[in-house]
């Protein structure tokens, strides 16, 4: 039972569709009027010996191609992958072969809306062993050989393929300025600047798996987090006798974990005064000892405040 | 040896993929991947169709999926329910649960979205046409194989939206190969 199999498609003019009806070895594909529902032709390849098995089909959506999941024959023997014919005339326009085993399964199959790329899913029923679960074929140079439309579909296909190339170069390339940016940021305490610039160079550099960018912005990030939950922690413990975890999240907009973490390490350091209670995920802080100490810092540097200025 | 025109691929150690979809706007491959052993646990993996870097993982059991034509909005289907993801803020956007008075046995096989995204269109022992955004039910349409195990297995909706073909399957081996054409403004 799959999705995809037997698979009816409109041709792009509305008027016509395309079906295709899979029996226990054979199928059908015909193709109707849609007003009418007379039948118009009958694909013939299906009853071709070379295309055994044909359990998936999917349609360009052009109209122009019928692509097709099987077992194809692969010199003398048979091997199990992707067909792609025209419909007009039914002619091969390419072959891609996933495994000469007859243990594949195919479970999906499916085409880009512009036409050029081609997806195939499936898994090996004796599964010991790694295999192909998911492969995607460029299918442009060979739909450009045949429709004599060549330098366009190619060159669009190139640049797509040369954009992505270049925008990987382009976010190595940069990697050293945006880091000196950054690390400015944290310099001068501007976390949520540093923060907002961070993740959006993480989602970048997730796109192209530039891993090390990532596990860069990653540290950075929790830093900064760190930062932030400390500044509102500072700030909430005067004012507050207890407060939840998720409070504190809400006032600082970073998830629950790392505050956690991140106040477990402040009262061990005793960077406050207060106590965390696991089950209730909640904080007491001991606010008369945090504005005594508060107080105390700010004697302290007032004293040194006075001395500094007093020599100048 | 490099297979001509493969782009990239990826290999599973004892895990399936069971439904593979581009996205309209050329942003995204999105593939369901299934543990095996039948224990169901399956997340939906977001691609970069060309350079087949891993982009983002909605985790939720699933057997299909489907994008919007506009690519904002991605269906997904577990049984019989039809959940559709929003694409921009990744949480989930709408349920549609698909209920039948016979007995359910397959849940969900096909579903369809109509290119001008007014109806989503679900599929199982019968057929039931949502409207989109508000997910009411407006239509039920029956009239298939009345024995158990005949289920809509293939779902097409006309270019201008105004029609739907269905085609049933029948496990009792019956080569029934009725296809119906439905109105679905009208049911």
């Amino acid at each position: 039972m799959g999705y995809s199999v037997g698979g009816i498609h409109f041709f792009p003019d509305g008027k016509k569709y395309i079906f295709h009806v899979v029996y226990d070895v054979d199928s059908i594909t015909e193709i109707r009027e849609f007003s009418s529902n007379k039948l118009l032709r009958t694909l013939t390849f299906t009853k071709d010996s070379d295309d055994l098995n044909t359990k998936l089909m999917t349609f360009s959506p052009d109209g122009k191609f019928i692509i097709y999941a099987g077992e194809h024959k692969k010199g003398e023997k048979f091997g199990r992958g992707v067909r792609i014919r025209k419909i007009e005339t039914e002619e091969l326009i390419a072959s891609y072969y996933v495994d000469d085993m007859d243990k594949y399964l195919f479970s999906s199959l499916d085409i880009s809306r512009d036409g050029n790329l081609i997806a195939l899913s499936g898994w090996t029923e004796s599964s010991p062993y790694e295999r192909r679960c998911l492969s995607v074929w460029d299918f442009s140079k060979r739909k450009a050989e045949f429709e004599k439309e060549k330098q366009v579909i190619q060159e669009k296909m190139r640049a797509r393929i040369k954009y992505e190339k270049e925008q990987k170069e382009f976010l190595l390339n940069e990697f050293e300025n945006q880091s000196r940016t950054i690390e400015a940021l944290i310099q001068e305490s501007n976390y949520s600047k540093a923060i907002e610039l961070l993740s959006k160079y993480r989602k970048q550099a997730k796109g192209y798996d530039l891993y090390e960018i990532m596990n860069w912005s990653d540290e950075k990030l929790k830093a900064c987090k760190v930062q932030v939950i400390k500044k509102t922690v500072l700030n909430l413990c005067t004012k507050y006798a207890r407060l939840q975890i998720i409070e504190i999240a809400e006032e600082c907009g970073v998830n629950n974990q790392l505050i956690i973490s991140t106040v477990k390490a402040m009262i061990k350091n005793q960077e406050i005064y207060a106590k965390y209670f696991e089950s209730s995920k909640s904080v007491a802080f001991d606010q008369q000892a945090n504005i005594e100490e508060i107080d105390n810092l700010m004697t302290a540097y007032k004293k040194w405040e006075d001395k500094e200025f007093g020599k100048k | 040896m490099v297979e001509k025109d493969l782009l990239w691929f990826l290999n599973g150690i004892d895990c399936n993929v069971k439904s593979v979809k581009f996205s309209p706007s050329g942003e995204f491959l999105a593939g369901v991947y299934e543990s095996p052993g039948g224990s169901g646990y399956s997340v939906i993996f977001l691609f970069n169709p060309i350079t087949g870097a891993h982009l983002k993982t909605i985790k939720t059991p699933s057997n299909g999926i489907a994008f919007f034509p506009s690519s904002k909005y991605l269906c997904s289907v577990e049984q019989s329910k039809l959940i559709i993801w929003d694409l921009i803020t990744w949480k989930k956007f709408k349920k549609l649960n698909h209920k039948s008075n016979r007995k359910f046995v397959y849940g969900i096989t096909s579903f369809a979205i109509t290119p001008n995204e007014k109806y989503i269109i679900s599929g199982a022992e019968d057929i039931h046409i949502w409207d989109f955004p508000s997910g009411n039910k407006i239509h039920t349409l029956k009239g298939f194989g009345r024995e158990i195990g005949c289920y809509i297995i293939s779902l097409a909706i006309s270019p201008d939206s105004k029609f739907l073909i269905a085609s049933p399957h029948s496990e009792s081996g019956a080569k029934d190969k009725d296809i119906k054409i439905w109105d679905i403004k009208t049911g």
